[in-house]
């Protein structure tokens, strides 16, 4: 006899400012069957008719657990009460175990938490905590983005409330664009990546901001080294609506015109993070979320400044209880301008600009077909304008202008996936994203095939027409991941994607600079795939579970992979295409993670091992040479140990192998100058010494009467603790005093302790 | 372009950074011809330095190769051509020329056979524009530079692009008995004109003549000499390398050659440099 069925439903919250929670559990005890919270804190389960005990439970929070009698369909908003009675609780996300989720691949880290770990020079900072995960590598101190998987900085997908950001990095690479008392939650999904991401072979970085508090008036804020910050954040209606607006300012210049050598520069960066939110009922709600940021430095006449602007409009709607639409229209624009301005004594001046922006429009809908099958499906379409760079140029009257044409670039997708409940064992996520890149400019350039690795030469100009070759671009990108439970304390799990790229970014420097410039694939650069395999064993041990521990390996293969002829110009270079190469890449490795959630001694372990090598024609005799950022082994020690209520203590080790670099084997003079030269032509045929740096800090609570709505917390931090002088490069010059000796020197970014000191505040 | 990417590394350098030495033990490559000479249009004779590399860290002076057979054609603009074999110069350790007189617009051709292969190489010996003015004026110390004299460097580009540039400054305080080149790598400057043409020559140009503040008493002499395309390659190949460090480095590669075994399938190259250039030059007496 067929049974009625119906859907209990409806939004999960903290009860004490009413932001929702994403991926807690929601767990029905007679069915034995769990649904996660989606990124808008929305839940759906399909029941036949009865009585049932629903469950919620999230980490840090008290459970809530109610009977739910289903008779029709149910709406059921729950808020959980945070644990925690101060900011001294310790939390770490996590919130369904990774041994219970199907995603893999994956980390969260909770706000909370990125806010123990010690940071240079007392800012907290996302991006920086990542780096303390599994995958996650830089190239060195202070350079911009982060390397995953064997991948390079431009294959991470950063959304910041879906909106991608081009540059994630303040200050050339040393503190991230993210306002932390502005971020809810960030997520890091190196493999098995589901079907409705896509763009970036490498990870995709999804970071969410805060709804605002919904309860009560609310105030944050804090003083550091570097960063002055303040939030606020409010109700507008209760409930219904309410708003945050976060900025943050580096204020160490405001000294600047007390130094007689200082006081013609300028050197500081801001930005603005805001959003409001509105349920106008039970079905529809709309979010409307925007940041932006810019670094400006000016030496002189001399100036130069950078940022990321974007813009998020989304609304949430629900077409029944069982299917959720998230409908989202983005902006997004990063741009760079530098130049120098006339002065009277000095006629010249010029001026570089560039610009990328980006529109999109993008729907995303889960169907929570019944308690085995949840179906998501979308599309989205991005159009991207591409100003690679426009000089300006003057001198006593003349002037020159030196304008790359703009391109455009239309990237369009479709996705259907399925979380499938096969048995209680075995769960499987399996989808196709179709994808679409479409290339306009005014003209194509067509360049003459020539010797490998030399600048390829221009040999016409073509007219661009709907019809012209290799613009466009289909490809299909399956998906799938699976979940075996062994027990209840552990799970093994399997992942294939394929990736499909549309845009690079084209820099050839050590660490990116913010002068690097974003291609679309052109009739001359095609889009990168790559394929990634990945195998897990997830567990879950000692008393209380306490651990959780896993082990992931992978392996990925890469095509079209983009790398640049000798001393390549890539900057207002008319014909850059003539300076790429394309090659191959592969990158493989193994990542041991194990962390304790609970208790007064907490933290994470992550060690890997990893190799990501690339083969290019005219690059080192065509042979497979390390990337620029291959560590073989990466380890991170993060301990944390809650002393009191009031104090805590942190700190950090890391230790990895040094990058590789590529020496000289002789040299020669010309014209009285010593100039390095590689007999071989090899690429990458060295290490520098390996990095390994411990970092300490404290908080301090500020003491008093809990109910006190102000509460205050000093942090006082030491990175680099034993002063170890770690080479972010190390290359070779002559002597500054004997011209005629040649020597190696060791670059170092942060070779001394640096201590200091914050204080934040919430009101 | 590069130029810009220097300054936004010098910002970067002065910000934060250090340098210590580093130990490293070096691969020994094999030894290669190196070539070093110019054909300028003032008078000769010119040199041809021939010498084997070192490995990087040997500081002792290159092997010089004497035992070689090394010619300049100088062609002129009508395709009239005149050969001069050089002959060894022992107290140069250098090729020089017997009776070639550096000529604007001549091409010059160079033949070595060494080490049993033939090498040929070739330049251009461009116009020049002259250094219209020079002169110094007293400047207080700023971010990067110490307070003292600083000269001012007029001269234009000629209208029409192709226009490629070294640019040098000497001093001779008023002890030397010569004037001395500024040579450490931080001053070899070179320019083209792909957004410039027919400028004046313009900053970081400019900054290139003010290595460091100058004294009273002192001539400071400014000179361009044009250079042709492969030269100004090589030279801004160059300046990347020697110049290598930072945050910001690009990879190490090397500098390209306009010197070519003659037989291309031959696994012996050369490296290094001809060139042929004009100069202008003008100087300035340092007074208070």
């Amino acid at each position: 006899m067929a049974q009625d069925k119906f859907t209990i439903s409806g939004y999960l919250k903290d009860a004490k400012n009413g932001e929702v929670l994403i991926g807690a559990v929601v767990v029905v005890k007679e069915k034995a069957v769990s649904v996660a919270s989606n990124e808008y804190g929305f839940f759906s389960i399909t029941l036949p008719q009865g009585t049932y005990t629903v469950d919620v439970n999230y980490i840090g929070y008290n459970a809530s657990s109610q009977t739910v009698e289903l008779t029709k369909n149910v709406t059921i908003n729950i808020e959980l009460k945070s644990e925690e009675v101060n900011l001294q609780e310790v939390i770490i996300s996590d919130k369904k175990s990774t041994v219970e989720n199907l995603e893999m691949g994956t980390n969260k880290l909770d706000i909370k938490t990125i806010k123990k770990v010690p940071a240079f020079l007392g800012e907290v900072d996302v991006l920086r905590s990542l780096q303390t995960l599994p995958g996650v590598s830089t190239v060195g101190e202070g350079a911009g983005g982060f390397n995953v998987r064997g991948g390079s900085i431009d294959q991470n997908l950063i959304l910041l409330d879906e909106a991608p950001v081009y540059n994630s990095s303040h200050a050339l690479g040393f503190f991230s664009v993210f306002n932390p008392d502005a971020v809810k939650d960030v997520k890091l999904i190196k493999g098995g990546i589901p079907s409705n991401y896509g763009g970036r072979l490498a990870s995709i970085l999804d970071v969410r901001l805060k709804d605002g508090n919904a309860k009560k008036f609310q105030m944050d804020g804090g003083l550091g080294l570097i960063f002055g910050r303040f939030s606020m954040e409010a109700p507008l209606k209760k409930d219904k609506s309410s708003f945050i607006v976060a900025g943050r300012r580096s204020w160490f210049d405001i000294f600047f015109p007390l130094s007689p050598t200082l006081k013609e520069n300028k050197v500081y960066f801001y930005d603005l993070t805001a959003k409001v939110n509105y349920t106008i009922n039970e079905k529809n709600r709309v979010f409307l979320s925007g940041y932006f940021g810019r670094d400006v430095l000016s030496f002189g006449n001399f100036g130069f400044n950078w940022g990321n602007t974007t813009a998020t409009l989304r609304w949430n709607h629900l077409f029944s209880s069982k299917i959720f639409m998230n409908l989202t229209a983005f902006y997004s624009n990063y741009d760079y301008k530098l130049g120098a301005e006339a002065s009277s004594d000095n006629q010249a001046n010029f001026s570089i600009k560039s610009n990328i922006f980006n529109y999109s429009l993008k729907g995303d809908f889960t169907y929570y077909l019944n308690t085995k099958n949840t179906i998501n499906f979308g599309a989205q379409s991005i159009l991207y304008i591409f100003q690679p760079g426009k000089g300006y140029f003057a001198s006593n009257g003349l002037e020159f202008r030196n304008e790359l044409p703009s391109q455009r670039g239309l990237e369009s997708s479709l996705y259907l996936s399925n979380e499938q409940i096969v048995s209680t064992r075995l769960s499987l996520q399996y989808g196709l994203r179709l994808t679409n890149f479409n290339y306009g400019a005014d003209s194509l350039n067509i360049y003459a095939d020539t010797t490998r690795g030399i600048k390829k030469r221009l040999i016409g100009k073509e007219l661009f027409s709907s019809n012209s070759k290799n613009t466009n671009f289909n490809n299909l990108e399956p998906r799938f991941s699976l979940k075996y439970t062994l027990d209840e304390k552990s799970s093994i799990k399997l992942g294939y994607n394929r990736m499909v790229q549309y845009i690079h970014l084209l820099s050839n420097t050590t660490a990116s600079i913010p002068l690097d410039v974003w291609t679309p694939s052109t009739n001359n650069i095609k889009p990168q795939i790559s394929d990634q395999i990945s195998a897990g064993y997830f567990k879950n041990f000692g008393p209380n579970a306490d651990y959780e521990a896993s082990f992931e390996t992978y392996y990925k293969s890469m095509s079209n992979q983009i790398d640049y002829i000798n001393n390549a110009d890539l900057i207002l270079n008319q014909q850059v295409e003539g300076e790429i190469l394309s090659g191959k890449g592969r990158a493989y490795g193994a990542e041991f993670y194990v962390k304790r959630n609970k208790g007064k001694f907490n933290g994470w372990i992550s060690y890997t091992l990893a190799k990501t090598e690339r083969q290019v024609e005219g690059i080192n005799n065509e042979r497979w040479y390390p990337s620029r950022f291959d560590r073989r082994h990466n380890l991170v020690v993060v301990a944390i140990y809650d002393m009191s209520k009031r104090l805590n203590i942190s700190s950090t080790f890391t230790l990895s192998t040094g990058t590789p670099a590529t020496f000289p084997t002789n040299r020669y003079e010309i014209q009285g100058l010593v100039i390095p030269h590689n007999a071989y032509n090899d690429r990458n045929n060295y290490r520098i010494p390996s990095y390994h740096r411990l970092d300490l800090a404290v908080t301090l609570q500020s003491a008093g009467n809990e109910l006190r709505r102000w509460k205050g917390s000093w942090v006082f931090s030491v990175y680099n603790v034993y002063a170890r002088k770690n080479p972010f490069s190390v290359y070779f010059q002559q002597n500054a005093n004997t011209p005629s000796i040649t020597e190696a020197i060791r670059f170092v970014v942060v070779g001394a302790p640096i201590p200091s000191i914050a204080y934040n505040f919430t009101f | 372009m590069k130029n810009i990417l220097f300054v936004a590394s010098f910002l970067a350098l002065i910000l934060f950074g250090c340098e210590y030495p580093q130990k490293v033990t070096l691969d020994n490559g094999k030894p290669q011809l190196a070539v070093d000479g110019w054909i300028y249009n003032t008078p000769g004779p010119y040199e041809i330095k021939l010498t084997f590399t070192n490995n990087y860290f040997d500081n002792s002076s290159p092997k010089v190769i004497s035992d070689a057979k090394v010619v300049i054609e100088d062609k002129d603009t009508l395709g009239n051509i005149i050969a001069d074999t050089l002959v060894f110069n022992n107290s140069k350790q250098a090729f020089v020329t017997t009776k070639l007189n550096g000529t604007i617009s001549h091409t010059y051709t160079l033949k070595i056979s060494a080490l049993g292969e033939e090498f040929v190489s070739s330049s251009k010996l461009n116009r020049v524009p002259p250094v219209d003015s020079l002169y110094s004026e007293f400047e207080k110390a700023g971010l990067g530079n110490d307070e003292g004299y600083a000269v001012t460097f007029v001269a234009r580009d000629f209208p029409g692009r192709g226009d490629y540039y070294r640019f040098k400054v000497y001093r001779k305080k008023p002890a030397d008995i010569e004037p001395i080149l500024y040579n450490k790598p931080e001053n070899l400057t070179v320019a083209d004109d792909q957004n410039t043409d027919g400028f004046d020559f313009i900053p970081p140009i400019q900054f290139s003549f003010n290595p460091e503040p100058y004294s009273p008493g002192d001539v400071v002499t400014a000179e361009i000499i044009s250079i042709d395309r492969n030269a100004y390659l090589f030279f801004d190949e160059a300046i990347e390398q020697i110049n290598n460090g930072g945050l910001f480095a690009s990879p190490p590669a090397n500098v390209r050659t306009n010197i070519y075994n003659v037989n291309p399938n031959s696994s012996v190259e050369a490296v290094g440099l001809f060139g042929a250039g004009g100069v202008s030059r003008r100087d300035v007496l340092i007074q208070k």
